[in-house]
């Protein structure tokens, strides 16, 4: 008689049904007050159906009172026990968007359904069914992606995580409001993970696996698109939220990463996403805060390992969604954020932690936190051979680590801050906290230099980044943000070093080309910056800005033609290129031809009102025509927008003060421009002010040039205009005898450079 | 439920039991058929060393899963003279259908019909997937789980550790017979529920 004492564990399910079954062999004829189409129909139809029902991820239908009836032990003990409907988090504490469960009211009124021999009832009682949107739940996307060709996942076996690499053909930035993932074979997709990768890391991977996609967790060069969780679980819609907006770059690679589970036969999987663009740049950006405890070791055997951590909150927030993710040894999860005020609020409680049903969950109402809150999460593991999940048996020991074999402590918070600026200084403290857990950590260190640099906080980032360099060396990307830093702060010549290097560790970086080549642009380097623009597009054909660079650089080159033609593909792959369309309009201007100029620059500035090269060349056009004040909105626009046409401007004064042919020298804008210059660039420098005093002196105020080259000369002594001495003492005298300054030089055309 | 864990074990057993040795069917083995419509005895042969009856279904999501296994053993075992039958009890599936399915799912032993569950009742079968092994002159020796895989309907181990089909089919490939002196005893299978397939 033991061998039949059931396990306990199986007691409610399994024994629940067993004892209704046991008295007497066919239904009890008694009179049935619970029905089919009164009473059950209602409940499956508002908590099941969306999945259970055919062509979608539940292996049976409950649409029908037969399907639900060949079912009725199943739906008795597996709803009694709450593992039907899935949901983890514990019910009442905290409310989440979409909760799955019945209420113990329902729950009885299926029991008694089936005690009572599942009956069908009268058909007049039975409720319409649900409608349901076919196909994409959101409509026809903007994009769809899929992939070559489909994966075959094996009839047998433990589950598998595969990656599927699905190029995005997208020519342009984009803001992308909305993902849906249609899995293809929904029944053994138990859910999926969209990442994005700019690196080809992916791809190389892919191509490296003789299958489609790459099996594993680990993401490789994939991260988390604008840093948000977008996820696929079973019956979930997609969530659209112009706040969760993420900008798609194009020559990006999509990465889905399905976690697949083997039915008994061989099936196909060939999952489609679609994608929802949004002109509009969301005003408030949610983003991804990533806590995690990388410190796990749990020995084989332990039962209760306990991994925590806590992260204090600079900043005032709003959490809209929260996704803990462990794996399969974790046994409870929990979170929840202390107050500075002493209060606590619960952010999320999975007593029965099941992998295999991990989701991410977003709050009815999003959960307030006011600066100076503390998150704090705590999970728990059990690597015994009580833990029937557990992968190894008998138990092994097991290390933090990517694969399902391994063990991981993350719990992602999907926030807005209060201030959009705020996102700087929460990524700040996100990497602040991992330094204080592992000062080597060199990510910690390479995304505080990110965060600090977004805060203008330039000379901090690069500490970090150097301290991100001497732990990884090889690593290109920590070089590459150093390359971005130097170019942020003005230093061309490390910042070309360094893109460089770069380049010699990851030949096909997808952006360090084109940035190279914008620095040698800078420079003035112009066929070096042709080169690697051309070099850019070779490796990325379909991205416009590449493109639209190169044609302003040939236009610096004076190479008319070809510019014009560079700046026509540009416009084809993307018509909305602000670079390419601003190009037209200097393109335009350089031939004189300024009405047209001035068309495509405001065409430019329709579409993005900072477009600091449009309102630079529309500048210039309103001065010579005499519309000062318009002009000097538009120059004060351009600068705010990119500081570098601080150094345009005072070219173009100094042209306009000392340029030989009468035609092209024009005082009085030379002195409108030099002004303008000098009260825009903070900090007094030598070279702009001598341009101004260039620019009095060619407009006739002589003394007044005199007195601004005196100041120029006491700036430049002991400082990097040191160079500069000797040509400022010689236009000085000039000056003090009433001559002003002609050069043959042109120094800036004025094409604006990206 | 009121009760308590042990009484509620206790009163489980009893009911389990009660119906393993009574079964509900009048008439031994009605209506069951191969899917060209022949009356069929499974459990009987013999010539055989054991038959091998397997309760599964279609539409059953753990049924399907264990369809690699269940064609292993075939293959490991049938050769060594062990019958092996696929039984179809729930009465709605058709002998098209079955055909489709065991073609979708790589079977290619012998299958059967019991829409009036007179082998479920032979077999003392609940769920399927589930086992029931015979001697040659028809003794039930085991009836229950494949393997422990599953720990319940809804929790899978990530392997099988204790495979109890194939530890009954060796025991009587040496000559031993499993009685009460055997280590082995019959293993409640987890799955979806016969009765609800009548």
């Amino acid at each position: 008689m033991r061998g039949l004492l059931l396990p306990a564990a199986a007691w409610t399910t399994t024994g629940l049904y067993l004892l209704l079954a046991s008295f007497g062999c066919s239904p009890t004829s008694e009179e049935a007050t619970v029905t089919f189409n009164r009473d059950v129909a209602p409940i499956m139809f508002h908590h099941c159906v969306a999945c259970h029902r055919p062509g979608e991820s539940a292996p049976f239908s409950l649409l029908s009172y037969g399907e639900a009836k060949k079912r009725a032990g199943l739906i008795a003990g597996l709803t009694a026990s709450r593992f039907m409907p899935p949901w983890q988090p514990e019910r009442g504490s905290v409310e989440f968007q979409g909760e799955r469960t019945l209420s113990d009211e329902e729950i009885q009124l299926v029991l008694q359904w089936v005690e009572q021999g599942a009956v069908e009832g009268d058909p007049a009682d039975l409720p319409a069914p649900p409608e349901f949107t076919e196909g994409w739940q959101l409509g026809e996307p903007d994009v769809v992606v899929t992939m070559q060709e489909p994966y075959m996942l094996p009839a047998d076996g433990v589950d598998i995580f595969r990656n599927f690499v699905l190029p995005i053909p997208v020519s342009a930035p984009r803001w992308v409001k909305a993902v849906e993932l249609r899995p293809g074979n929904p029944r053994i997709v138990h859910h999926g993970l969209i990442l994005v990768d700019r690196s080809r890391s992916s791809r190389r991977r892919d191509e490296e696996d003789p299958e489609p996609g790459f099996p594993g967790m680990d993401m490789a060069g994939a991260e988390a698109p604008g840093g948000l969780m977008v996820g696929w679980t079973p019956g979930k819609s997609p969530v659209v939220d112009e706040r969760l907006a993420w900008r798609l770059e194009s020559g990006t690679d999509l990465v889905v990463q399905l976690h697949m589970l083997p039915s008994g036969k061989p099936e196909l999987v060939a999952p489609k996403v679609g994608l929802y663009f949004t002109e509009e740049v969301p005003r408030d950006r949610a983003f991804s805060l990533l806590m995690r405890n990388d410190e796990i070791d749990i020995p084989a055997g332990e039962s209760d390992y306990l991994v925590e951590d806590s992260l204090e909150l600079p900043v005032a927030v709003e959490i809209l969604g929260i996704y803990p993710h462990a794996h399969y040894l974790a046994k409870s999860v929990e979170a929840h954020a202390s107050l500075p005020d002493g209060g606590s609020r619960q952010l999320i409680r999975i007593p029965n932690w099941d992998f295999n049903w991990q989701d991410e969950y977003r709050y009815k109402r999003p959960v307030q936190l006011p600066a100076g809150s503390s998150i704090h999460m705590r999970y728990a593991y059990d690597n015994s051979s009580a833990n029937i999940r557990n992968p190894n048996d008998p138990p092994e020991r097991v290390r933090f680590g990517n694969r399902s074999s391994d063990e991981m402590a993350t719990l992602t918070l999907q926030v807005v801050p209060e201030q959009p600026a705020d996102a700087h200084r929460l990524r700040e403290a996100v990497m602040r906290r991992r330094l204080e857990k592992d000062p080597d950590d060199w990510f910690a260190h390479s995304g505080l230099a990110n965060a600090l640099s977004a805060q203008g906080r330039v000379e901090e980032a690069l500490l970090q980044i150097r301290k991100a360099i001497r732990l990884r060396p090889r690593h290109p990307e920590v070089h590459y943000n150093l390359a971005n830093t130097l170019m942020v702060q003005g230093r061309i010549g490390p910042a070309i070093a360094a893109y460089e290097r770069v380049l010699a560790l990851e030949p096909d970086h997808p952006k360090a080309h084109n940035n190279l080549a914008v620095a040698f642009q800078r420079r003035g380097q112009l066929e070096r910056a042709v080169h690697h623009y051309r070099e850019q597009i070779a490796a990325s054909p379909m991205d416009a800005l590449p493109r639209a660079n190169l044609g302003a650089a040939l236009l610096e080159q004076g190479r008319l033609e070809a510019a014009d033609q560079e700046f026509r593909h540009a416009l084809v792959l993307d018509p909305n290129s602000i670079t390419a369309l601003e190009g037209r309009g200097d393109l335009a201007r350089a031939r004189g031809r300024l009405k047209e100029a001035e068309r495509r620059y405001r065409h430019a500035l329709s579409l993005e009102l900072e477009a600091p090269g449009a309102h630079y060349g529309l500048a210039v056009i309103l001065l010579a025509r005499g519309e000062q004040e318009s002009a000097v909105a538009h120059f004060r626009s351009a600068v705010k927008g990119d500081r570098t046409y601080l150094g345009t401007l005072d070219g173009d004064a100094w042209r306009m003060a000392t340029h030989p042919d009468p035609e092209i020298r024009a005082p009085e804008q030379a002195l409108v421009l030099a002004t303008l210059a000098n009260e825009l660039t903070g900090q007094p420098r030598p070279k702009l002010l001598s341009t101004l005093a260039a620019a009095q002196a060619a407009s006739g105020q002589f003394e007044q040039a005199a007195a601004t080259m005196e100041r120029a000369l006491a700036l430049a002594r002991g400082g990097r205009a040191e160079r500069y001495i000797p040509e400022f003492r010689e236009r000085l005298a000039l000056y003090r005898r009433g001559l002003a300054s002609i050069e043959g030089a042109a120094p800036s055309s004025g094409a604006n450079r990206r | 439920m009121s009760m308590d864990a042990d009484r509620g074990r206790t009163v489980m057993a009893l009911a389990v039991f009660a119906a393993a040795i009574h079964g509900c069917d009048p008439s031994p083995l009605s209506g069951v058929q191969d899917i060209d419509g022949n009356p069929v005895d499974p459990t009987t042969d013999s010539t055989a060393l054991a038959s091998v009856t397997l309760f599964i279904e279609s539409g059953c999501p753990v049924s399907n899963r264990y369809a690699p296994e269940i064609q292993s053993l075939y293959q490991r075992y049938a050769p060594r003279g062990v019958n092996f039958w696929l039984v179809y009890p729930d009465s709605a599936t058709s002998p098209q259908a079955i055909r489709e399915h065991m073609q979708d799912y790589g079977y290619s032993m012998p299958a059967v019909r019991d829409p009036e569950h007179a082998l479920v009742g032979r077999a003392s079968a609940q769920v399927t997937p589930e086992a029931a092994i015979f001697l040659g002159d028809g003794t039930l020796v085991y009836h229950g789980r494949i393997d422990n895989r599953y720990v319940d309907v809804t929790t899978r181990r990530p392997q099988a550790t204790v495979h109890d089909v194939a530890a009954v089919l060796d025991e009587l490939l040496e000559g031993k017979l499993p009685g009460p002196s055997s280590k082995l005893t019959s293993q409640p299978a987890f799955g979806c529920y016969i009765r609800d397939f009548k």
